[in-house]
């Protein structure tokens, strides 16, 4: 049995955020889930979709973020208890859904997590999406830890019953991808089917029904404030070993993983106040009478918070309205940053810089600054295209069909990493979907021929509705579909053109060449870019048609087929380079850059560790003096 | 004063993609739990399946932060030796280094012309600023342990061989045997000897 799945309540396992959050959905007898993968959010579908069935829970991979929401959001409507999780941009995608939902409410308990990424570490922004809560009048909690993450999905179902309103669960990288021990609880099994009793005056959002639903959630928010004034997340922590007395009362407002950051400070460095923390887990609506009071009890207050300045804004609002003389300091005075992660040392930074501004000086211990002299060479290391990677077959094939002039408007994928020399391709990203769209409007004013990227899952995310948008319009572009099979940069999910669902179960794999041309596109080809001929004779037509053409190259991602060739216990010729044949002309390593390739002075080797046998280098030497290594040879 | 936090052991692993830092902080957890010690563990996962770099920072004791200040790391482990110069801001004088020497070229290197640094020259660099630098071929010790897989496991044993860890070689022992399939017991528990032994011979 799966660790998250056993029915043993009190037992400690260690796990990552995602997991705890996963194991409480199922604890809390979550009935409908629905993602869309998106990093750092992925674990949560990859472990539902190994447990999910067993769990007795509905579990789907949905075509986008937008789509999972409704999903969920759905089965809540109807009564039982939904749960859809998102990276923060994909909240971009499903707000639609999400602003109105907060009209209707639910009727079983609904939590849609966010997962931020403050300092972009697998993301193109780092937007603070606790204003969406903000926004949309919706509760939201923000953990600090993976058990009180688990703690905090009972708690949000709770309210979300409680009110019968959907609740935002936001969460940081650094709550997702950290591992800490939780404590197992009672598992709640999931809902039968229920009976839809219908209030459409509810739940039809005409416009008669949208302004009465939104005088019922403005009514609301003052309820769920008294909440917030009383959860039990939102509590007041007093530090034990130091900074328990002085003359001056340091009060801080943190919550989420920056709470995390201001004990390391306080339990560690003598500040030489008094201080006390408002720790916020509940932090939409705000508590104010909570505020207000910590803030009277405190000289100073700081709010300590990553991203914007959410805590720190609604405090000084607050004590300005109920004239509470007590000076809020944060990033709006320049104290913390808005942008990237913290960490103890931005937070004591913050603090120290804070208290200098009114005159106290905080005696920090010197540590030990090395001084290196950077004599030796520290060559970068790149994320790159895997060796065996189709992409890098396709990119090879299309620079020779293009010979290096055209706009490349490029997607999100693992295939980005084309922006990377010597391949360089990708000249405009904005978010998913995006290639195509963009495709579109260069194509009208750019004086180059115009090839978008796109992969197989962001062609089902949102591709689909830009490629009609070209069609439709007669936009004169590629479109470069790179279909590897599966959803590869967030960890291998299978989408809708694959045979099988979020379940396992077997599915209706839809087929990406029929959707084009269903859609009209006029030249639509299939080829296998580990050829490269073939693959360069596709784009040469294509950059020929008039019009929207779509080159569609189909090979599985060499990870995937690495994975399935080791269970099968085969083995894959390795490649070699013949020193006799080799005239070191370097096209290989300065056009193609396999990562199994490697040098020795002037001579080419391959390196058989990494080769992943894709064939592609011999296509690409031009003295025919790489190929499989000889049976019985090397 | 070096470190700002006395009371807790911060370890941070660097390496590359696919070296099995994942499974040594697992097993390192499972004897946490088993001690009752406080852990928290943070990941940087990215984009490490690409070939990039990777980072894993285990922290055990007084402790909530899953990140340190930067002056507070106990030990360094480079499962590759680029990565563990790379790291080397995070070095104070009391920080034990422990650093695998086998290389893994970078695209940067492969590709793109750029020179790898000597390993004696990043090892003499790096012993330069801390007083406990231990290194060792982790390849080497693993085809001895009979699978050049259980790479991570040597570095493991490496690690307890430091004796900067709050746990005894036979509680990390333990947490072997209860972390990796049975099949491949035997492989790591002889990697895990060897990494001990051949860093705790050295003290």
């Amino acid at each position: 049995m799966h660790p998250l799945l056993e029915d043993k309540p009190g037992k400690k396992i260690l796990v990552l955020g995602n997991e705890a959050i996963t194991r409480a959905a199922i604890e809390a007898g979550v009935t409908v889930a629905a993602t869309y993968p998106g990093t750092p959010s992925s674990e949560i579908g990859n472990t539902l979709h190994k447990i999910a069935k067993e769990a007795g829970m509905y579990f789907e991979f949905s075509t986008n973020e937008k789509v999972a929401f409704e999903t969920a959001a759905a089965a809540a409507v109807a009564g039982v208890r939904a749960f859809s999780f998102m990276k923060h941009v994909g909240l971009n995608v499903a707000a639609d859904a999400f602003m109105t939902l907060a009209y209707t409410g639910v009727r079983g308990g609904f939590v849609i997590l966010t997962a931020d990424d403050p300092g972009c570490h697998s993301s193109q922004n780092e937007q603070d999406n606790r204003y969406f809560a903000k926004m949309s009048g919706v509760p939201m909690v923000e953990p600090s830890s993976p058990e009180e993450a688990r703690k905090m999905m009972h708690y949000a179902y709770e309210i979300s019953e409680k009110f019968e309103e959907p609740v935002l669960f936001r969460t940081t990288t650094r709550m997702n991808h950290v591992r800490g021990v939780i404590e197992l609880g009672e598992i709640r099994p999931p809902s039968e089917r229920v009976h839809f009793e219908k209030d459409p005056g509810r739940f039809v959002t005409i416009p008669s029904n949208a302004r009465k639903r939104h005088l019922v959630l403005l009514d609301l928010i003052p309820r769920m404030r008294d909440e917030a004034e009383v959860s039990p997340f939102n509590r007041v922590v007093v530090p034990e070993k130091m900074n328990t007395t002085g003359d001056i009362r340091l009060g801080l407002i943190t919550s989420g993983v920056s709470f995390n950051y201001v004990m390391e400070v306080l339990n560690n460095i003598d500040l030489g106040v008094q201080v006390r923390v408002l720790k916020l887990g509940m932090t939409a609506p705000l508590p104010e009478d909570l505020i207000s009071e910590f803030c009277l009890e405190n000289d100073l207050v700081l709010t300590i918070e990553e991203g914007e300045a959410y805590l720190e804004e609604f405090t000084k609002t607050i004590l300005k309205e109920r004239n509470i003389p007590t000076q809020v300091l944060g990033k709006r005075d320049g104290h913390f940053p808005i942008p990237n992660e913290y960490n103890p040392d931005i937070v004591l930074k913050g603090i120290t810089s804070a208290l200098d501004s009114i005159g106290r000086k905080v005696d920090v211990p010197e540590t030990e600054k090395v001084d290196w002299d950077g004599s030796i060479p520290e060559p970068p290391r790149p994320p790159v295209l895997c060796p065996g990677c189709p992409h890098r077959g396709t990119y090879f094939a299309l620079k020779r069909a293009t010979k290096g002039k055209a706009v490349y408007p490029t997607d999100i994928g693992c295939y980005t990493l084309g922006i990377m020399p010597p391949q360089s391709v990708g000249d405009v990203l904005i978010c998913m979907g995006s290639s195509a769209g963009s495709a579109g409007g260069l194509s009208r004013v750019v004086d180059e021929p115009v090839i978008a990227f796109m992969g197989d899952s962001t062609f089902f995310h949102t591709g689909i509705p830009p490629l009609v948008n070209a069609v439709h319009n007669g936009h004169d572009f590629v479109l470069n579909i790179m279909d590897n099979s599966t959803t590869a940069m967030t960890g291998h999910q299978p989408h809708p053109g694959l045979p099988i669902d979020g379940l396992g179960d077997p599915a209706i794999a839809i087929s990406i060449e029929k959707v084009c041309k269903g859609l009209g596109v006029q030249f639509v080809k299939t080829v296998n870019p580990l050829n490269i001929k073939e693959t360069q004779k596709a784009f040469e037509e294509a950059m020929a048609f008039k019009g929207t053409s779509v080159v569609i190259t189909k090979s599985p991602c060499a990870l995937l087929l690495d994975r399935n060739l080791r269970k099968a216990g085969k083995k894959r010729v390795k490649y070699t380079v013949d020193q006799e044949k080799c005239r070191k002309c370097d096209v290989c390593t300065k056009t193609f850059a396999c990562p199994a390739f490697y040098k020795i002075g002037d001579d080419h080797y391959i390196d058989p560790d990494q080769c992943f046998s894709c064939g592609v280098c011999e296509q690409v030497c031009p003295f025919g003096a790489m190929g499989p290594i000889p049976e019985g040879g090397e | 004063m070096v470190h700002l936090n006395q009371n807790a052991c911060t370890i941070q692993i660097v390496g590359v993609g696919g070296q099995g830092a994942l499974t040594v902080s697992k097993i390192i957890g499972a004897a946490a739990i088993e001690k009752d010690q406080q852990i928290v563990v943070s990941e940087i996962h990215g984009m490490a399946q690409r070939g990039g770099v990777v980072q894993t920072t285990i922290r055990l004791g007084d402790t909530i932060s899953p990140l340190p200040f930067s002056s507070d790391i106990t030990v360094l482990v480079g499962f590759e030796p680029l990565e563990a110069y790379r790291a080397k801001q995070e070095i104070t004088s009391e920080t034990v280094v422990l650093v695998s020497t086998d290389p893994i070229r970078p695209i940067s290197v492969s590709s793109m012309g750029q020179t790898y640094p000597e390993i004696d020259s990043i090892l003499e660099e790096i012993g330069k600023h801390t007083d406990c630098l231990f290194s060792l071929s982790s390849k080497e010790k693993a085809l001895e342990a009979g699978d050049e897989r259980v790479k991570n496991v040597v570095m493991l044993g490496a690690l307890v061989g430091t004796e900067t860890l709050p746990f005894t070689y036979d509680e990390m022992k333990r947490a072997v045997e209860a972390s990796v399939p049975p099949k491949a017991l035997e492989a790591n528990l002889k990697a895990f000897d060897l990494g001990y032994n051949e860093v705790h011979d050295k003290k």
